[in-house]
């Protein structure tokens, strides 16, 4: 969820749990100001009425001045006289309809006889303003909510800019190519913390890699000599009458010293890709280059019984160095071949935009994308990762897609050019 | 045969000394540059090893030197793997071959003795072992006079056989040979093993002698009894 989004969504609630809330209440409040409002009316009218009652001294002389509707209807002694407030409807002739009105009744004595009154309000004209305002509140609170919602973006963007700008400057930072970044002066000093520590950050970041490079540059290159010595000795040693276990003893040596030696040399390679020293530009002709790749594994392929079927249509127009050419469609082959089983097959599919390189062979037992580190180690297969991290190091070299998946028995390895 | 090896680690000398020995090459030793531009510039060798990277100099220029001087070396350089542009040079300046580091020495036999075929006899030669004749330029061989029809990578085993023959070969230098180099030829074992299985019926069909032998945990020699 973006920062806006989520400061957003948070704001909207509050703000409508408020809204809500404080629309309610004073919708409570209002109703109670009219209530009171009407009921004091009605004590008032019911007080004048008395007044006249009292000084007329009878009932019948009384002038009923009202627009209002009003009850009267003799009754024999009550126990006491109370008032009784309450809401009720009324059938209306205007309207033809029962409307909602407040009564107030109680009894009283004129001359000899007790006599119920029940005077009435109509909440016509109460509940309509109540509504009526409510609705302007509700209004309001709209209107202030999607003033507020923009605001809330206009002032978000405002504050935020400078974490963007740095968010982008740290999102185009690249350890294959770093340069210090330049952050501006921001004018909130959180921002400004975070830029300095950014800062010491990939400084000591890139200072680590660049000595990790010299470092795996130095190793390749200073250990080659001391491994040749070995290598060529253990050479020499074959040519002396050994006995079988010595024989054995001897060729175990030689072999891990090769794959050490093989494991340097990747090592190495993958160093001077950093270094940019592949900075040849050459326009590839892939086709002619898988086809040779894959002539040269023809026997091995062969001997397993795979089956190579390749569509080779179109050519890419692929500009890049040709060691580095040469060096990714052997890997890419080569890993095929070997990770393949018997009677399998490998597909190669080249088109314009892209090269698929499909093949049979057991699950690695790992996630695919765990593949391309260096030296990851897939169940049963041993070293292998070292191959596929140098050909993604290539696809990376020139930002080319590459995805690997395993489905079913079969790897895929796919490169948008 | 006069060889002049010129590499400044003296245990790198050693076993390339030790492995040429056998073939009766007259080999001299240069550990310097400076060594080694006095020895070229006063004897005639027929062959040059000249590992480009010298403490006290760049081995491109003894190649610029042996050619300025018209010399009839042929020259073969060693460089390190990075070196590419090393290789690029010494190539265009006039080497005829190269070796990465670190290199085996069954290669170096065999490119030295290819090199030095190729010098002597313009390409019109062939290797004779045994029941064996072996033709370097035109892929053919002849067991007991007849012709034996081989793959193309029949033919390199045989031919790296025939040039180390005697010696003890490892299969990764057998696999190396097929392959270029790799980092790890154990899936290619089968292969090899399959592809030496296939030479040697081919050869005993003619009714050539069989002079490959496996050695165990290592790899293969080729011998007459």
């Amino acid at each position: 969820m973006k920062l806006l989004t989520k400061t957003t969504l948070y704001f909207v609630t509050v703000s409508l749990v408020v809204f809500f809330a404080g629309g309610i209440g004073m919708y409570k409040i209002m109703q109670n100001l009219v209530e009171h409002e009407v009921d004091a009316d009605l004590y008032s009218r019911i007080h004048y009425l008395f007044d006249n009652i009292q000084k007329l001294d009878s009932l019948n002389n009384v002038v009923f001045i009202t627009t209002e509707p009003i009850h009267i209807e003799k009754v024999s002694k009550p126990a006491t006289t109370t008032y009784h407030l309450k809401d009720t409807v009324l059938y209306n002739r205007d309207m033809k309809a029962y409307m909602p009105y407040r009564q107030l009744g109680t009894t009283i004595k004129s001359g000899n006889s007790y006599y119920r009154i029940r005077i009435y309000k109509s909440l016509i004209t109460s509940n309509y303003l109540i509504e009526k305002i409510a609705l302007i509140i509700t209004l309001m609170l709209m209107l202030f909510l999607i003033f507020a919602f923009f605001l809330n973006r206009y002032i978000f963007g405002k504050v935020w800019a400078d974490f963007f700008d740095t968010l982008h400057i740290m999102q185009n930072f690249r350890l294959d190519n770093p340069h210090r970044e330049t952050f501006q002066p921001s004018e909130i000093i959180e921002f400004n913390q975070l830029n300095r520590e950014l800062l010491r950050m990939t400084d000591k970041i890139i200072r680590d890699y660049e000595a990790v490079k010299e470092f795996s540059g130095n190793l390749s290159h200073e250990v080659q000599t001391p491994l040749s010595v070995i290598k060529n000795k253990t050479e020499l040693l074959f040519q002396e009458s050994l006995n079988e276990k010595q024989y054995k003893l001897a060729g175990s040596i030689y072999s891990a010293t090769n794959r050490l030696s093989g494991i340097i040399r990747s090592l190495g390679l993958i160093a001077r890709i950093d270094k940019n020293q592949f900075a040849d530009k050459t326009t590839v002709d892939l086709k002619t280059l898988i086809r040779k790749h894959t002539e040269n594994f023809t026997g091995l392929m062969a001997s397993r019984n795979i089956k190579l079927e390749s569509q080779l249509e179109g050519g890419p127009k692929v500009v890049m160095d040709k060691d580095l050419a040469d060096i990714l469609i052997n890997n890419l082959v080569k890993n095929a071949v070997r990770h393949n089983i018997e009677n399998g097959f490998i597909r190669i599919r080249l088109d314009d935009q892209r090269l698929i390189i499909e093949n049979s062979g057991e699950d690695p037992g790992m996630p695919t994308e765990a593949l391309f580190e260096q030296f990851s180690r897939a169940s049963n297969q041993g070293f292998m990762g070292i191959g596929l991290a140098i050909v993604k190091k290539i696809t990376d070299y020139y930002n080319w897609r590459i995805r690997y998946q395993y489905r079913e028995g079969v790897h895929k390895m796919e490169i948008d050019f | 045969m006069k060889l002049l090896i010129i590499e400044d680690d003296h245990e790198i000398q050693d076993s390339i000394l030790a492995y040429l020995a056998p073939e009766g090459y007259l080999c001299e030793q240069a550990f310097s540059f400076k060594n080694a531009l006095d020895k070229i510039q006063s004897f005639d060798y027929d062959c040059l090893l000249i590992d480009i990277n010298l403490p006290d100099g760049s081995g491109l220029d003894l190649i610029k030197e042996a050619k300025r001087l018209k010399k009839p070396s042929g020259i073969i350089i060693i460089t390190a793997r990075d070196a590419i542009n090393d290789r690029v040079k010494a190539l265009e300046f006039g080497a005829d071959d190269y070796l990465v580091k670190p290199f085996n020495l069954a290669e170096l036999n065999a490119r030295i003795k290819s090199l030095i075929r190729r010098i002597q006899f313009q390409g019109n030669n062939s290797i004779t072992y045994g029941d064996l004749e072996v033709f370097p330029d035109s892929f053919q061989v002849l067991a007991k006079g007849q012709p034996v029809e081989l793959t193309k990578k029949e033919f390199e085993l045989l031919l790296f056989f025939v040039s180390n023959a005697g010696r003890v070969i490892a299969k990764e230098s057998l696999a190396g040979q097929l392959w270029g180099d790799d980092s790890d030829f154990s899936y290619s074992f089968d292969f090899v093993y399959a592809q030496i299985k296939n030479l040697r019926k081919k050869l005993r069909e003619k009714g050539a002698e069989d002079y490959i032998k496996t050695i165990y945990g290592v790899g293969y020699k080729f011998e007459k009894e």
